[in-house]
């Protein structure tokens, strides 16, 4: 059968992959009147944050633990930022609030996180008197929406010492934020400690039922708006020449020329699309921050009793340390939907295990080899948080579950070793060494569905809408 | 519709994007970055409530042209007349 995208030969802008960083730029563009094409490979929207079927009508959000920003904090920041960006409504994309705190557990040590921001900030000065004033220093500067450069690329660590001294509490700070959005081993830069932070802890989580509809949202305004996306349809090279990009090249031999080229695809990867440009050629990658993950579908008093909060961020060892490729199943994100404020009885709840490990290793191996693999990380992963936890978690035995494993990540979203949170290098500035190539997304430093979808629009703001003005 | 119409569109504008910005002395002659709280995104949100509500393009070489309330309606007039004629 003939697509339109078997005839179309040039866009004013042409999006790699329909995640939500590519469809935030995609939609902001379109709605300037551009003409605007997304190409994705897959057959669903959603990239790393997408959505599959499964018998019984059920529909799994693969990734989607919980999504953030819930309370508005500034115009310029969060949910009120990406609905007036995009021309969205709260009803369109939904948050609801969770009904109960999270955890944050290190070793044996816990700390409850309440449900508002706010409370968090009185319960740690309470909890650590000793460090109260350098704590509420500190949380003023995490909710500030500027930031000096360079404290913004300062290691996250060396801030926190600044204005904290007890070690403890500084990991236990660290922690819930790395799980999240911990892009390389060792540290991250404050600039992404500070979003990831405020996003999960000054806004606040909240759960939109299911990534579905989210997702429609999106992909139907932006055909509202003039713009196309195209699923099966592989980028598989970029051409260009004296440091621009001309256009782009589909599986098919298809080329499609381009005003400018926006990658949402990691930065790795899109340097791989770049023909012979020795500039360009992938840096060594250190090794990427993966995951195991099992999902149990269950019913909402079910998944209650699996887990009685929203989320527990759960280091095994008294110290954090980020490194889950040399460490693999120390770090775990447990989510569970029950505790949330649905307006609806949802139908059925997931209750999500994961443990962070390296990418590494998990490409390229016969399906039997990948399937023993997968089969005992699988068990590994229970077998730790039933030994680790007793009392906190109850896993089921037998409730209908699917695990997914970096193959799964990298199969899905091509991500270089099944990456969750990009590579160790990042571009904040979206910019590449071509001057009309950008990067939107994990790799511009956007982590996370609501991270993705302010990297699109702040970037066709700043490098397309206003063209660096 | 007269130069000051046109200025209070935009004052209006202005006020849905900057909810918490004070509209009531805003200097005609000054720049609006100058006075108010508004950096280039927020420009772009006028441009894209002008098309959105009004029907009003603006080509990006001509968003210069909406610096000041006064350039505003310099710029602008001419076009809402054009769409009502
Ligand atoms: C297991 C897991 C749990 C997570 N949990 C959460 C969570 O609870 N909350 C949260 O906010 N975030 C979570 N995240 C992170 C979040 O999903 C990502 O940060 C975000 O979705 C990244 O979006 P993106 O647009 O940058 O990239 P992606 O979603 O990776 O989008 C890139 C797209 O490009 C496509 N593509 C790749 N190569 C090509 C090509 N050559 N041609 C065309 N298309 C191509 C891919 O198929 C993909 O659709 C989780 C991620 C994972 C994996």
């Amino acid at each position: 059968m003939k697509r339109a995208l078997d005839t179309l030969e040039e866009a004013d802008d042409v999006i790699l992959g329909a995640g939500f960083s590519g469809l935030s730029a995609a939609l902001r563009l379109a709605q300037f009147g551009r003409k605007v094409v997304v190409l994705e490979k897959h057959t669903l929207p959603g990239g790393l944050n997408s959505y599959y079927y499964r018998p019984g009508k059920y529909v799994y959000d693969s990734g989607l633990h919980v999504l953030t920003n819930r309370c508005p904090v500034s115009r310029r920041w969060g949910m009120p930022f990406v609905y007036r960006q995009l021309g969205l409504s709260a009803e369109q994309l939904p948050l609801h609030a969770p009904t109960a705190p999270s955890l944050v557990r290190l070793g044996d040590c816990s700390l409850e996180t309440p449900v508002e921001g706010e409370a968090l900030l009185e319960k740690i000065a309470a909890d650590y008197p000793a460090q109260s004033d350098g704590w509420r220093a500190l949380w003023a500067l995490l909710r500030q929406d500027q930031l000096e450069p360079a404290l913004a690329a300062t290691p996250a660590r060396e801030v926190l010492e600044r204005y904290l001294g007890d070690a403890q509490l500084i990991d236990l700070l660290r922690l819930p934020v790395f799980l999240y959005g911990g892009y390389s081993a060792g540290d991250i830069s404050f600039l992404i400690f500070r979003n990831i932070f405020r996003s999960l802890f000054i806004e606040g989580v909240g759960h939109p039922g299911s990534i579905k509809p989210w997702l429609d949202s999106l992909v139907s305004a932006l055909k509202a708006a003039g713009g196309e996306v195209f699923y099966r349809a592989p980028v598989v090279a970029i051409e260009h020449q004296d440091g621009a990009v001309q256009a782009v090249r589909l599986e098919s031999g298809q080329r499609i020329r381009a005003g400018n080229v926006v990658s949402s695809i990691g930065w790795a990867e899109t340097r791989r699309l770049l023909e012979s440009a020795p500039d360009d050629a992938p840096t060594a990658q250190t090794a990427c921050i993966s995951a195991v993950e099992t999902t149990f579908c269950l019913s909402r008093e079910e998944a209650a009793q699996a887990c009685p909060h929203p989320m527990v961020f759960f280091h095994a060892d008294e110290r954090f340390d980020w490194d889950p490729a040399a460490h693999p199943f120390q770090s775990y994100s447990i989510s569970c939907a029950a505790h949330f404020d649905f307006p609806e009885e949802p139908e059925y709840c997931f209750f999500k295990i994961a443990a962070y490990l390296g990418g590494e290793g998990w490409l390229g191996l016969d399906e039997d080899t990948y399937s023993e693999k997968k089969e005992a990380a699988r068990a590994r992963l229970e077998a730790e948080l039933r030994e680790k936890l007793p009392g906190l978690l109850h896993i089921p035995d037998d409730a209908v579950n699917e695990t997914m494993t970096p193959r799964t990540v990298h199969r899905y979203t091509s991500h270089v070793d099944g990456a969750i949170y990009g590579g160790a290098d990042k571009s904040f500035s979206g910019e590449t060494r071509h001057r009309n190539l950008f990067l939107v997304g994990n790799d511009q430093g956007g982590i996370g569905v609501v991270g993705a979808l302010i990297s699109g629009i702040v970037v066709a703001n700043l490098k397309i809408l206003t063209g660096g003005r | 519709m007269t130069k000051d119409d046109v200025k209070q569109i935009v004052l209006d504008i202005i006020a849905e994007i900057a909810p918490d910005e004070d509209l009531s002395d805003v200097k005609p002659d000054v720049r609006l970055r100058d006075q108010l709280d508004l950096d280039s995104m927020d420009f772009l949100d006028i441009v894209m409530e002008l098309r959105k509500q009004h029907g009003i393009e603006v080509p990006e070489d001509d968003y210069p042209q909406l610096a000041s309330l006064d350039s505003c309606a310099n710029y602008l007039q001419p076009k809402f007349e054009a769409l009502n004629a």
